[in-house]
């Protein structure tokens, strides 16, 4: 072991121990392939597998916790994880408030002749933009790099049925199922990697 | 006897140093619990690599030195035990890695 040991990484580690379970994979997965789903289908009770990834967040107190235990960070850092969500939940507001004053700009015949033209022509691509960017943030603040190849995949999605002239909900439902695929991936090996300590060992002492 | 004298100044810096954190397992621990405010005996385990007896071990020893506290406290209704790094525990980090860098600066290329 080397003395230099540096300690920003260390706490960057303990930071990013919680994501390497898959359950936001799947919370994020699940949403989009509710969202793709119902787009591919028309059929809106896809929406329902938005509660699946709800609850797979939730299972981390069952899953995560009793595996990984239990961390507090400093003030400093628990600030910090303030600010950032609260920039996160900013950014998803932002990105719907800009969604739905677009869509009904366009709806309503409100934008210049040019702009209209553009999104309508561009819309997925947009969307792309603003969903890419809204994940790649996420990525950024959780520090987890695997998030970024999301963003990747997810405007990927958009931006492919844009230029193939493709239904977008199968590209976003392929999309959301290759997530859905990876946080699985990530959750068995989470699982094999640190199995629940036994009741009853040593650890009962502390 | 001038040069003893030299050579134990050149020491001085090594001499210093804790002996305690400079067990790689534990300076370990005391560096993960340096990060945070506190974390519990599994965090720490699965951080650090440690298996349950060694943690078990060190954690005693620094606990001992007054260096590293642990306290019981309520997750919701069940109980559950934090370890943190005491005022003391963290002097003695910020010590060590002033005492470590002088004694490695003075080093020759």
């Amino acid at each position: 072991m080397t003395q230099d040991v540096d300690l920003k990484q260390i706490e960057r580690e303990a930071w990013t121990a919680y994501f390497h379970d898959g359950l936001t994979d799947l919370y994020g997965g699940f949403i989009l392939l509710g969202l793709g789903l119902s787009m591919l289908t028309d059929q809106t009770w896809w929406l329902a597998l938005m509660l699946v990834g709800t609850a797979a967040l939730w299972a981390r107190k069952r899953i995560t916790y009793p595996r990984m235990g239990h961390v507090r960070f400093s003030p400093q850092r628990e600030a910090t994880t303030k600010r950032s969500r609260l920039i996160a939940g900013i950014a998803v507001a932002g990105t719907l408030v800009l969604g739905v004053v677009l869509f009904a700009l366009v709806w309503t015949n409100a934008l210049p002749p040019w702009l209209e033209a553009w999104m309508k022509d561009y819309f997925l691509v947009a969307f792309a933009v603003m969903v890419g960017v809204v994940i790649a943030l996420g990525a950024y603040l959780a520090r987890v790099a695997r998030f970024y190849a999301y963003a990747v995949l997810v405007f990927a999605a958009f931006a492919v049925s844009q230029w193939l002239n493709t239904d977008a909900g199968l590209s976003v439902s392929v999309a959301a199922g290759l997530i859905v695929l990876s946080g699985l991936v990530v959750l068995v090996r989470f699982l094999r990697k640190c199995p629940r300590p036994k009741q009853g060992g040593p650890g009962d002492q502390r | 006897m001038t040069s003893d004298r030299a050579g134990a100044e050149d020491t001085a810096p090594l001499t210093n140093i804790d002996r305690l954190i400079h067990e790689p397992a534990r300076f370990t621990i005391m560096a993960h619990l340096y990060v945070v405010q506190s974390a519990d005996f599994i965090f720490i385990m699965r951080q650090t690599g440690l298996t349950w007896g060694n943690l078990s071990s060190h954690l005693s020893k620094l606990e001992a030195a007054g260096y590293v506290a642990i306290e019981k406290e309520f997750l919701g209704k069940k109980p559950h035990t934090m370890l943190r790094l005491t005022d003391q525990g963290r002097a003695a980090f910020d010590q060590y890695r002033h005492d470590m860098r002088q004694a490695l600066d003075g080093l020759p290329e």
